[in-house]
């Protein structure tokens, strides 16, 4: 039985483009290549599309981060998020509910305060809430731990499995083939550049291969001798019977590192994650990760206790030092171009997937994707993201 | 003892200790909720009055999604039905059953892609009707927080007190074992509680079966060594070996060296146009109101089989003064009369309509007729108000599912572990073992001979060492 959003012909010999994932990442840069005229393109995943941290993450949008690169990537993404559905001609389910960062300390309302300061400078549209306010956009917080926060309006969520069916769909409509099922077992080189890569089903020759591999992205950079600097994190959501939906904005609550929004059908989607990350790559739910969230959500959201978990799952996902994606060429290698190390790779896809077409296309960076390339990671130049909802052992202070 | 509770503005009389929604029903409610997406009527219909299923959930005391199966009257709540406009009787909602056609699975995803403002509007409208009951008070929530019991390290778990489990649970602990038995329910027994017909057990004493599973609770309760949680469920099999179980009073988590799941079965719904309305019940279910609860399921009933069950429960309903207008049968004539239990039936001169399928349900928050076809272009309607399924069961194998998935990844699909037909002698997974329904022994004594002997396989691997 062919896959679904799988091509179901044979893989052909050669391609101009092969993309390592068939994740949000490597549809949308599929669906952005074959827009600008580059159709010769396979999108090759082990599985199916969507079968990574595409299909499992917690479908969360904004933009309103605290450095000058994450707000310049994001915003782009978030101004694509707007049209998307319209441009891809499928109902993407984009909610602009409004996206509520909440500070339960004074030291975090403080740091909200100085992010909104620096959104403003970086063309973000947010603004800083004090308790009551606060409590007014989310009824249903706990007040205890709402001093304050920051709220962008125009943010919010979508259908994570919508996004990556429209851009799978979009892109084939162009002649992309995707193929499921499809491993790849080597990268070739030759005089410093990719000449193709060997997969399960066959040869192909290429002379460009992007790696949007998600959890698997350091095995496929190692292929080509690459080092990839990140390290694999597991991550688990629940998700929560329907109640009749009272929770408009998605929320972020730094204390308790736990998020979560209140789809339109009444389910709480969301997770918390823990302060050493998990480098195991199980896909099932543990009992205490299950309990870290149930707590933190009740007492989040006190009204929640006693609604019924309905599904509970793991993802794995691929960071950076300084949790900020690896995007762009790898200078030693031509032809080699990496978009991985995403941890927020759901929000950010419309807009990567657009800029790094162009710099696959045209040959220059973006000035947008310039900040993310290795290249930082290898110069010890990290960025400074300040508004993660991630324990401070990892990442970097404001 | 009787006591009254308010039921949307009415007050409703019911016996203390009895499910809410057979209170409801003694009192002729029949639909008890509304389905998710086309607001469909639905009561304790395609349940087996387990909560198995999201069709009785209702509001009590302010705290939605109470399943009103499981949910025991005490006297004085107050209970309201959730997700309809006005109620769940005449819902206005219900129209978006009758425009099914332009709502296919997944039309959300076609609709509005071009149109931002109407796909905003449609999100907003969405919100209002979707969703499940309202959201509960903070006061009725915090009724539902629970502290947890910690982990615990134990001989042999048995989850589901039936009687392999019970059998089981009682061969290990005379051996000396310590044994911790979760049983869902708020009494021990399983299926065969409900169950007045004559059997025997695996000591060769005939009775009804109730009675018999009733003194091997009585024998469980009172073993020293074994600890009984009854209300309490087993909620998955987590990696690390870990099972946690949600009890009345907290959750408590196992680690057992030994697991003996006796979780038994179900039975399987006949899905048919119809057959999610109140009404269409499972015969379990009806066994359970008149045997376990004393309320008659309705007055003229029409009983849909294919097997000997069917006819054992149309009997008990006539035992209880329920009409039963005719047993349809999909097997063949000479089939039927080669099964004794149904022969009877013929012979009382039941009406029975052999090679017979159901059709369809004439009835809109109701049963009114069942539409059968029998053999080939033949039709016909038999008005009920009751529409009794007995079409088999299935194992209730959750547990074994989620413990095939450990260790796998979305590279590895894992290889199907079958639970029926399993021998209970014979561990399906180092120190897990299967007994009674879940392996399909349904007779009593073969259900009790399956969990001694697992117990038996158990001690000797302990004393044997090794696999």
């Amino acid at each position: 039985m062919p896959v679904p959003g799988a091509t179901a012909t044979s893989l052909r010999k050669s391609y101009d483009v092969v993309i390592a994932g068939a994740g949000v990442q490597g549809l949308a840069l599929a669906y952005e290549l074959a827009k600008r005229g580059v159709t010769n393109v396979a999108v090759l995943d082990q599985r199916y599309p969507g079968a990574g941290a595409s299909g499992r993450n917690g479908e969360l949008i904004r933009s309103a981060f605290g450095s000058l690169e994450w707000c310049g990537l994001f915003n782009e993404s978030l101004r694509r998020w707007e049209g998307l559905s319209e441009e891809l001609d499928f109902n993407v389910l984009f909610s602009r509910s409004g996206y509520l960062v909440v500070a339960t300390t004074q030291e975090q309302f403080d740091q909200c305060q100085r992010d909104v300061v620096k959104q403003a400078s970086y063309g973000v549209q947010s603004r800083y809430v004090n308790a009551d306010e606060a409590l007014e956009i989310a009824p249903g917080l706990n007040r205890e731990l709402v001093r304050g926060g920051v709220y962008q309006s125009s943010a919010g969520f979508a259908h994570h499995d919508a996004v990556v069916w429209a851009y799978a769909r979009a892109a084939a409509r162009l002649g992309v083939e995707i193929h499921a099922a499809t491993t790849i077992t080597g990268i070739d080189v030759a005089s410093g550049g990719v000449t193709g890569v060997q997969t399960s089903r066959g040869h192909v020759a290429t002379h460009v291969v992007v790696n949007a591999a998600g959890a698997q992205a350091g095995a496929l950079a190692a292929m080509a001798e690459v080092h990839l600097p990140t390290e694999q994190c597991r991550l688990e959501i629940i998700v929560t019977e329907s109640v009749a939906p009272f929770l408009r904005p998605a929320l972020a609550l730094q204390e308790l590192f736990g998020y979560c929004h209140q789809t339109a059908r009444g389910e709480f989607v969301g997770g918390t994650e823990n302060y050493a990350p998990d480098n195991t790559v199980s896909l099932n739910g543990t009992y205490e990760q299950l309990l870290d969230i149930c707590a933190k959500f009740v007492r989040m959201i006190p009204s929640l206790a006693g609604v019924r978990l309905l599904r509970h799952w793991a993802g794995v996902v691929d960071q950076a030092a300084d949790m900020s994606p690896v995007l762009g060429p790898v200078p030693e290698l031509t032809g080699f171009f990496l978009d991985c190390g995403w941890v927020y790779g759901f929000m950010g896809a419309p807009a990567a997937g657009a800029l790094l077409a162009e710099a696959i296309i045209d040959g220059v960076l973006p000035p947008l994707v310039a900040p993310f390339t290795i290249d930082r990671l290898r110069g010890g130049r990290l960025i400074q993201e300040s508004s993660l909802v991630t324990p401070p052992s990892r990442g970097t202070e404001g | 003892m009787q006591v009254d509770f308010k039921f949307e503005g009415k007050s409703i009389r019911g016996y203390v200790g009895e499910p809410v929604a057979v209170a409801l029903h003694a009192a002729g409610v029949r639909v008890l909720s509304r389905s998710f997406k086309f607001h469909r009527p639905r009561g304790i219909g395609l349940t087996c009055l387990t909560p198995l299923c999201p069709n009785c959930q209702v509001t009590i005391n302010g705290m939605h999604g109470v399943a009103a199966c499981e949910a025991p009257l005490s006297g004085g709540e107050t209970v309201r039905r959730e997700r309809a406009w006005p109620n769940a009787d005449h819902d206005l909602l219900g129209v978006i059953d009758r425009l099914a056609v332009l709502l296919p699975a997944g039309f959300q995803f076609r609709h509005f892609s071009k149109r931002p403002r109407l796909a905003h509007l449609f999100e907003q409208v969405i919100s209002l009707i979707a969703g499940g009951g309202r959201r509960p008070s903070q006061e009725a929530a915090s009724g539902w927080l629970r502290p947890g019991f910690g982990h615990h390290r134990i001989d042999l778990l048995v989850i589901g007190g039936g009687p392999a489990g019970l059998a089981g649970a009682l061969a290990a602990a005379e051996a000396g074992l310590q044994v911790a038995l979760v049983e869902r329910e708020d009494a021990l027994g399983g299926s065969l509680r409900a169950e007045t017909r004559i059997m025997t057990d695996s000591a060769g004493v005939s009775d009804a079966a109730c009675k018999l599973v009733s003194k091997l609770s009585r024998q469980v309760h009172q073993h020293p060594r074994i600890k009984v949680w009854t209300g309490s469920t087993a909620l998955g099999w987590y990696e690390g070996n870990v099972l946690p179980v949600m009890c009345a009073n907290g959750i408590i988590s196992f680690e057992p060296e030994n697991l003996l799941i006796s979780t038994g079965s179900y039975e399987c719904p006949l899905p048919f146009p119809g057959s999610d309305l109140p009404g269409v019940m499972l015969a379990a279910a009806a066994q359970r109101l008149i045997n376990l609860y004393y309320v008659r399921p309705g007055h003229v009933a029409a009983v849909v089989t294919n097997e000997e069950y069917g006819y054992i429960v149309a009997d008990q309903l006539r035992d209880v003064g329920v009409h039963v207008t005719a047993i349809i049968d999909s097997r063949p004539e000479y089939e039927i009369l080669a099964d004794e239990v149904a022969k009877l039936a013929v012979q009382r001169g039941t009406r029975i309509l052999s090679d017979c399928l159901p059709l369809s349900i004439r009835g809109r928050s109701g049963v009114r007729a069942l539409r059968v076809s029998r053999g080939v272009g033949r039709r016909h309607s038999i008005p009920c108000d009751t529409v009794i399924v007995a079409a088999g069961r299935h194992p209730a194998d959750e547990l074994l599912l989620q413990r095939a998935y450990h260790g796998s990844t979305l590279l590895e699909i894992p290889e199907n572990v079958a639970a029926l037909g399993h021998d209970a002698s014979i561990p399906i997974m180092p120190g897990v073992y299967l007994a009674g329904g879940i392996t399909g022994s349904f007779q009593l004594a073969d259900a009790m001979a399956d969990g001694a002997a697992a117990a038996n396989a158990i001690l000797a691997n302990k004393h044997g060492g090794g696999q």
